[in-house]
This record gives structure tokens, C-alpha cells and sequence, in this order.
């Protein structure tokens, strides 16, 4: 079946929605076999035990006139639940295509229907079916088609939403453009779409409803006086609360279960859509880290110590020793399977491969920031001899204030949207470098004209939505700067940029690495950005680095087989037959 | 000469974000055309119009003015689905996981497209699909699975299947590749290469990435803000790019070699001393939208919009090639290297 029902029916068969489900299951079916089921007539009236406790002979007691509750409540009920089936039914009657047409044409229809919807909710309801009840003399049914027009405007919105963003996905322009007509469109490719939001809308819409009905007849409206109904059985248990409490308890019971299992079950599928499930129950991270170190330390052959010893340590800024992560569970692969690197004081050093490498989750392990649920299993990663997986939460954020700092792919992803450019440094600035509030105002002056801004004070006045890309990251670079870092570590800096925007970036970060004698771990894709800035190179593939050397050997000379398909895949400008003559090479062997 | 397979004519798509602000011209006047078995590759960079452009040739937003004739018909005012009722226009989106509806088998995802041009017994359709799956490089099994079974490369390979099942005569590919890790991207250009020579299709190539558009198109055009800064054939462009915005895009192209990377980077620094950082001036209502940016801007770019010159067999929309405007007759660059 697709995803979505997938998702529904996994999100429907945990216990709290199974045990829901079960329930308004149960009762459904209870009160549709009121007949067979319920032990007396629910109109039979016996005198001589009136609002009475639970006996043998009335199993939930009787009412005020000797009637028995339980056949009360199963009566009751079937007239209950299936007349609250008319206002949801009118409501997706109409807001369905109407929502649909408006989604999918948009223009003037979506306005006039949304016009029309901002009206319907305007309306007070129960005044309106209190209204209808006057003039009609009582009609349940009419009242709840009234009421179903009303709310139909909720049941509008959500259709109108979803085929909306279903009107705009490329698959929708393919079909168009494969001339598929419109109803066979909207059929196979929107309807769909609509189904998941549409069983939650109902759902609740249900239960809201199934409220509605019963504050009415609570009220003496809607069903007739003679037939039972749970809002009567209500009202007569609150009239004699002194008398009989207990009478409260299964009327109340039956109302609040059967609501609240119409709620969760609505909100279970609602989960399931939207992926709001809790995250697979992963060892925390630290734990699991101590464990797998007492292993390493049992097992000393498992765990090369080459790098951290003698002199390469001491000339290094950052040792990353057989890192291993893992996101899944234990049997999966590792996303980190024993990564090594070491990288120099002031070099640049660039880590390249392709998507689910590695690469990225590997530098971010240096910030202590990789995403959950992925954890490091085993490794050191040493930034100046100091083991950084030894570190807590505290020390790490002293470490990411001062000694690291991070570029990330999307500038506006690391610039608050709330505040201005100049406000975010100079905070940073008086943070991490104890500034005063005057001179961390010159000081982000300095750093943003260090990373080429020309107009510094006007760019410290804009909001990061007034920049283009190129400024977004030229002012993040800015705020990585902020605690004078030692190491910077940059992923995919230049990927969301144009190219000659990316090569005024690439100069920056090669100025700002001389002149400030930073060392600089470059995470890229693109091996024309790792050839412009880099000394020295790690591919990785499947976690692993496959090849590690000079930027001039690994990219001129590749040694290992996955770097020469990498490189003779990369399409460059001095050579435009490069890629066909890599496919004929492809076709021969 | 026979009329183009497509020919665009001064066409332009203006926006109105909203009914008070000022309308955008992403789309500013562009003409090209294509002949059937042509690969032609449209390069720009982000806001240069060039996603815009290719809905408006598959009809799927309306344009404000111009024309476009496909197959010696002008559909300019046609819908997307009506513009194949002569010659067959087909597309391959850049969002491999989008683009393909995630409820639907691949089967029935690629059945679409057949379903509409002739009618097709369900075994002919079937055996249609596994030929095609087979000529993208998938097994032929895959038509009863769902799209979320395939990686990325996967799934486009099943785009570009859906595209070419209609034996189009033009696939319009909007940053087909560009999602893509490298070794799956060359094998995808590889693909579309060979398809386009086999079948006699012609390919109109969006991207970013001009050293992507150049290992696959025989001729470029190189958009910005909306306007053709310069088209002609790839070669010669790749050679000696003419207009100083392509020169800027061919510099700022990294290559993977640190050594010849180094001095491309020494070349683009001498060529491109005076790029500007903030876009200091706004971009001027008449005149060259590359203006504000260009190192070699001089006062008629500011007041007038360049024409099309024809320089050899290409044209450059720059007055640095214009006969009657060039400052300094010796700057100007009139013969090609």
C-alpha cells in the first residue's frame, strides 16, 4: 500500500489508539444491538426502585423514574451516534469539492470560497440550530444538517490546503504536461493527497459533533423527549446529584470514553501523517560511548593508536581517530565506520565525497553536534590534545565559543531571522570575548568589513532576509569568527551559492585562513572548490576514507579507483568531452 | 531553410507578487530556437529566469508576451497538455522525489503518459515499459515497486523513462542533474546524451552549472536577470565567452586540478578586479541588467538596452560589441579566437 497508509495503519495499531479504537469499536456495536442487549426496556419504569445504585436486578442502577441506565445509555446511544454521522457527512459533502475546485484552480473561485468559508465561521452555531429548532418544531435531522453546514467551512480548509500543495508538486506539472484531463488529475494525483488530513478532520469533527448533540438534548432539544439520549440521561443525574451521585458515573463514563477515544484515535492518525512519532528509544549517546571505550580499551588491536602518538600530534590542530557512528540500529552500517585524520596547524584540509559519505556527520562529530538519533560509537577526536568526546555539554560549549567555529551550508539557517546582522555579532561578540557593549560594536564593525563587506554599517541594520546569499554567508562567516576559533571548520560553504559568488567566497576564506593563520577542515562535494582552497584532501565513500594525500596528488594522481571515477566524473570547462568519453570508457570494460 | 523544431520569440512572463507592488520580469525578451536532435543548454544563475523560461514553454505559467511556435504551430496561448497535440513535448524535473507521485507504482507512473497518446492494450503498454526501464538501466521488475524503493539516480532514471515513453520530439530537463551526486550525474548525461542522438530528440538543458550545460549541449544560452547576455555554439563560447557576464561565469567555475585551478583563479582576479560585493546601484530600468557588476561598464549601459549583436555565429547582447556605442574601438573584441 502507499506510505501514508502505512503510516496510518502503524500509527493506529499503538496501544493507546488500538485500546481507543477497541473501545469505540465495543460501544458502537453495543448500541447498535440495543435490542438484544440491553436487559430491560429502556421506557419500562419501576416505581418502587427509583434512583438506585448497581443491583443484580440494574446492573448501572436506575433513574429518577425506575428506568434502567445501562439500557438507557445503549439506547440512547445508537440514536446518538448515527445522527452525529449527518453534520459530518453534510459538512465533507460540500467542503470536499468545494475545496478541491478552489485548491486546484485557485484565482477567483479560492477567494470567492474562502469569502464564503470566513462567513460560515462567523456564524455563532448553536444560536442558528437553536433557531432551526424553534421554526422547525424540533426537527433532529434538519437541525443536524444545519449544523453540518456550518462546520463545513473547517472541512473546506482542510481540503482547499492539501489539494493546494498537492496542485503544486512536479508530478502534478508532469501529468499536465502528459495531457492527463483534469478529473482524472485530481483523481489519481490530489484525491489521494486529501485522504489522511480528511480522517483526522473527520474524526474530530465527529467527536465535536457527538458533543454538540448531547449539550442539546441536554437542553431538551433535538431528540424527542420520549426517546432516551445520553444529554437527557445527563441532565437528570445532575438534577439529582444529592440524591444519587452514582447515576453520574456511568452516564459520565460513556460520554467522556467514547469522546476522548474519538480524539486520540483521530490524533494517532494525525501523528502517523504527519511523522510527530516519538524517535526509536536509542541509547543516549554518552552512555553508549563509555561502553563501547571500555570495549576499545579491553580489545587494544581494535583500536590503532598511530596518530595520536609522537609528532604528528603536536603539529596537528585537530586528530580524529577511528571515529564510528552510528544512526540506526547496531546491525545497520556505520555512517562513520573508523575514520583517521589529522589535520595541520594552518592547513586547509578538505573533506570530499559523495552524498551519505560520511563527510558531513564526521565534521559535525567534531563539534559534538551530530544530529540524533546518531551516535558515536568509539574514536577520539583530540583539538589540541584534548579529547572532545571526553568533553561534557559544558565543556564542548566552552570549545565551540572559542576554539571552533562553524560554517554552515545555509546561511540564513545559522542568522536568527528576528534579529538584525549587527545585534547577533556584537551579542556574540560580548559573550564570547567578555567585549563591552562599545567595543563590540566596533569590533563587529571590524569583522564585517574583514569578511568584505564594504557598507558594514548598513549591513549591522539589515535583518537576514534583506541579504542575498552572498552576504547571508559573508556575515555568518563573520559570526564563526567571533570568538577568534582556531580551527573552522566550513560544510558546503559555497554549495547554495552561484558560482560567481562562490568564487568571491572561496578568496575570502582563503585571505582569512592566511592572514589569520587558521587551520581549515572544508567539507565539499565539489571538487573544484576542494582544488581551489585546499592542501591537502581526504576522499571519503561509505564512511570510510578511501584515499588521503596532497590536494595536487589525490586530484592528479588518483591512487584508489573510487577517486579516478570521481574526478573523470566531475564535468569541467577545459574539456567539454570528458563526460561522453568516461561513458564510452564505461561501455568497454 | 526549414522553420525550428521550437522558436521563441521575444518572449517575457512577468510576475505581480502582489496587486500593489511593481510586476518582476523574470522572463525579459528571450528568443532561441532548437532543431529536432539538438541539444541546447540554457545556463544561469539563480533569478536569472531560466526555470521560468521552461515553464513557459511547457505552458504550465502564462506568458505575458512574445510567442512560441513547437512543431510549425504557435502555442503560445495554448495549455501545457494541448501543446503536444502535434509534435510531443515532454519534461524532467530537478527534484527526483517530487516529481514522481509516491502513492502510484512505477509501473503506473511511467502507463501515464502512454495512456494519453494512442490507445495501448495493457500488454503492449507492459512490454513498452520494460523495454523502457531496460533502456534507462533499470530492471524491468521495478515497474511493480514504488518510487520510494530508489535512490535519487534511480528515480530520475524513472523521469527521464516517463519523458521519453511518448517518443518525444523535445524534453524539456529543468536542472535534471543538479540534485545528483557527480558519478550518477555523468552517467544521467551520458543517458539523455545518447537518448537525444537515437531518437533525434531535442533537449532544451536548464542548469546552473556551465561546465555541466557544456559535456552535454551543442549550442548555450546564457541567461541573466531574465535577458540572453549571449548564445551561440558551445565550443566557441566555452573558447572565448565574449559577454563579460559569461566570462565572469566561465572563470568562477572551479575546475578539479589545483594547478590549473590556480591559474584560472590569477585570470579571474585580472578580469574581474572590479566585482562589486553589495549590489551598489539597483539594477538600471533600461539599461544592460549586468551593468552594476560588469568591470567594464561604461555610460551607455546605464541608458541603454543592448541589442543583439552578431559576432561570427553567435549573438552578444553587450555594447562592447556594438559598432556604433564601443568606447574605444581597439577594446572592442570583434573576432572570435
Amino acid at each position: 500500500m502507499t506510505a501514508q497508509g502505512d503510516a496510518i495503519r502503524r500509527a493506529v495499531t499503538r496501544p493507546v489508539a488500538a485500546i481507543s479504537l477497541g473501545w469505540l469499536v465495543v460501544i458502537s456495536l453495543a448500541c447498535a444491538c440495543a435490542g438484544w442487549l440491553s436487559p430491560h426496556d429502556p421506557l419500562a419504569q419501576d416505581l418502587s426502585t427509583t434512583l438506585s445504585g448497581p443491583t443484580s436486578e440494574y446492573w448501572l442502577g436506575t433513574d429518577d423514574l425506575g428506568r434502567d441506565v445501562l439500557s438507557r445509555l445503549l439506547h440512547g446511544g445508537s440514536g446518538l451516534l448515527v445522527t452525529a454521522l449527518i453534520p459530518v457527512g453534510v459538512s465533507v459533502l460540500i467542503g470536499v469539492p468545494v475545496g478541491l475546485l478552489a485548491g486546484y484552480l485557485r484565482g477567483p473561485v479560492d477567494t470567492l470560497a474562502n469569502f464564503a468559508a470566513d462567513v460560515l465561521f462567523a456564524m455563532p452555531g448553536l444560536v442558528v440550530v437553536l433557531a432551526v429548532a424553534a421554526v422547525t418544531d424540533n426537527n433532529i435531522t434538519l437541525m443536524a444538517i444545519v449544523f453540518g453546514v456550518l462546520t463545513s467551512g473547517v472541512t473546506y480548509r482542510v481540503a482547499r490546503n492539501a489539494t493546494a500543495g498537492a496542485r503544486s508538486m512536479p508530478y502534478v506539472d508532469a501529468a499536465l504536461v502528459s495531457r492527463l484531463p483534469r478529473r482524472r488529475i485530481l483523481a489519481r494525483h490530489i484525491l489521494p493527497n486529501l485522504a489522511g488530513p480528511l480522517t483526522v478532520q473527520t474524526f474530530i469533527q465527529y467527536s465535536g459533533t457527538f458533543l454538540f448533540l448531547t449539550s442539546l438534548s441536554f437542553l431538551g432539544l433535538g431528540f424527542s423527549p420520549e426517546t432516551p439520549s445520553w444529554g437527557q440521561l445527563t441532565l437528570t443525574a445532575a438534577h439529582n446529584m444529592y440524591v444519587n451521585p452514582w447515576m453520574m458515573v456511568p452516564v459520565g463514563f460513556a460520554l467522556t470514553s467514547t469522546v476522548l477515544a474519538l480524539n486520540l484515535v483521530g490524533f494517532a492518525i494525525l501523528r502517523g501523517l504527519t511523522g510527530h512519532r516519538r524517535p526509536r528509544s536509542a541509547p543516549r549517546p554518552r552512555k553508549d560511548r563509555r561502553a563501547a571505550h571500555a570495549n576499545a580499551d579491553a580489545s587494544p588491536a581494535t583500536r590503532p593508536l598511530r596518530l595520536a602518538d609522537g609528532d604528528i600530534a603536536n603539529q596537528s590542530a585537530l586528530v580524529i581517530e577511528d571515529l564510528q557512528i552510528a544512526f540506526g540500529a547496531a546491525d545497520e552500517a556505520l555512517a562513520v565506520a573508523g575514520v583517521s585524520l589529522a589535520v595541520r596547524k594552518g592547513e586547509a584540509f578538505g573533506l570530499v565525497g559523495e552524498s551519505g559519505s560520511g563527510k558531513t556527520t564526521t565534521a559535525l562529530a567534531v563539534l559534538g553536534l551530530v544530529p540524533p538519533p546518531g551516535r558515536v560509537l568509539a574514536g577520539q577526536i583530540l583539538l589540541d590534545g584534548q579529547d572532545l568526546l571526553a568533553l561534557g555539554e559544558s565543556g564542548l560549549r566552552e570549545v565551540r565559543r572559542h576554539k571552533i567555529g562553524l560554517i554552515s551550508q545555509e546561511p540564513m539557517v545559522a542568522l536568527d531571522p528576528c534579529f538584525t546582522v549587527g545585534s547577533q555579532l556584537r551579542e556574540l561578540l560580548r559573550l564570547r570575548r567578555g567585549l563591552s557593549r562599545k567595543a563590540a560594536s566596533r569590533t563587529a564593525r571590524d569583522l564585517l568589513r574583514e569578511v568584505g563587506l564594504r557598507t558594514p554599517d548598513v549591513v549591522a541594520t539589515q535583518y537576514p532576509h534583506q541579504l542575498s546569499g552572498g552576504i547571508a554567508q559573508r556575515v555568518s562567516i563573520a559570526l564563526a569568527l567571533s570568538g577568534e576559533p582556531q580551527i573552522l571548520v566550513a560544510d558546503e560553504p559555497t554549495t547554495a551559492l552561484d558560482v560567481t559568488v562562490q568564487a568571491e567566497i572561496l578568496d575570502l576564506l582563503r585571505r582569512l585562513q592566511s592572514e589569520r593563520s587558521m587551520t581549515l577542515l572544508l567539507v565539499s562535494h565539489d571538487l573544484g572548490v576542494v582544488a581551489d582552497l585546499c592542501d591537502r584532501v581526504a576522499v571519503m565513500a561509505d564512511g570510510r576514507i578511501v584515499e588521503e594525500g596532497t590536494t595536487e596528488k589525490v586530484l592528479t594522481a588518483p591512487e584508489h579507483a573510487y577517486s579516478r571515477q570521481l574526478i573523470q566524473a566531475t564535468p569541467r570547462l577545459n574539456d567539454s568531452n570528458e563526460i561522453t568519453s568516461l561513458g564510452r570508457e564505461r561501455k568497454a570494460t | 531553410m526549414t522553420e525550428p523544431l521550437l522558436a521563441v520569440e521575444e518572449l517575457a512572463v512577468t510576475y505581480r507578487k502582489s496587486w500593489r507592488s511593481s510586476s518582476v520580469r523574470a522572463v525579459d525578451g528571450v528568443s532561441l530556437g532548437l532543431n529536432s536532435g539538438e541539444i541546447v543548454g540554457v545556463v544561469g544563475e539563480s533569478g536569472s529566469g531560466k526555470s521560468t523560461l521552461g515553464r513557459a514553454l511547457l505552458g504550465l505559467t502564462k506568458s505575458t508576451a512574445g510567442s512560441i511556435r513547437f512543431g510549425g504551430r504557435d502555442v503560445t496561448h495554448e495549455r501545457a497538455g494541448s501543446r503536444s497535440s502535434g509534435r510531443v513535448l515532454q519534461v524532467v524535473f530537478q527534484d527526483p522525489f517530487s516529481s514522481l507521485n509516491p502513492a502510484r507504482t512505477v509501473g503506473s507512473i511511467l502507463s501515464e503518459p502512454l495512456e494519453m497518446h494512442g490507445g495501448m492494450s495493457a500488454d503492449a503498454a507492459n512490454s513498452k515499459i520494460r523495454e523502457l526501464l531496460l533502456r534507462v538501466g533499470l530492471p524491468a521488475d521495478a515497474m511493480h515497486r514504488y518510487p520510494s524503493a530508489f535512490s535519487g539516480g534511480q528515480r530520475q532514471r524513472i523521469a527521464i523513462a516517463r519523458a521519453i515513453s511518448v517518443d518525444p520530439d523535445l524534453v524539456i530537463c529543468d536542472e535534471a542533474t543538479s540534485a545528483l551526486d557527480v558519478v550518477t550525474q555523468a552517467r544521467m548525461l551520458e543517458l539523455l546524451g545518447s537518448l537525444s542522438a537515437e531518437r533525434r530528440m531535442a533537449v532544451l538543458f536548464i542548469a546552473h552549472d556551465l561546465a555541466v550545460v557544456a559535456a552535454i549541449a551543442h549550442r548555450v544560452v546564457v541567461l541573466y536577470q531574465g535577458r540572453v547576455m549571449e548564445q551561440g555554439p558551445c565550443r566557441a563560447i566555452l573558447a572565448s565567452p565574449l559577454h563579460p557576464y559569461t566570462r565572469a561565469l566561465e572563470l568562477s567555475s572551479p575546475v578539479p586540478d589545483p594547478a590549473a585551478q590556480r591559474e584560472r583563479r590569477r585570470r579571474r582576479v585580472e578580469a574581474l578586479a572590479a566585482s562589486t560585493v553589495e549590489v551598489s546601484q539597483e539594477v538600471p530600468e533600461v539599461g544592460c541588467p549586468f551593468a552594476p557588476r560588469c568591470p567594464e561598464a561604461f555610460s551607455a549601459c546605464w541608458t541603454s538596452r543592448p541589442k543583439d549583436n552578431a559576432v561570427g555565429d553567435r549573438t552578444v547582447a553587450c555594447h562592447l560589441y556594438d559598432a556604433d556605442l564601443a568606447p574605444n574601438p581597439e577594446n572592442r573584441r570583434n573576432e572570435t579566437a
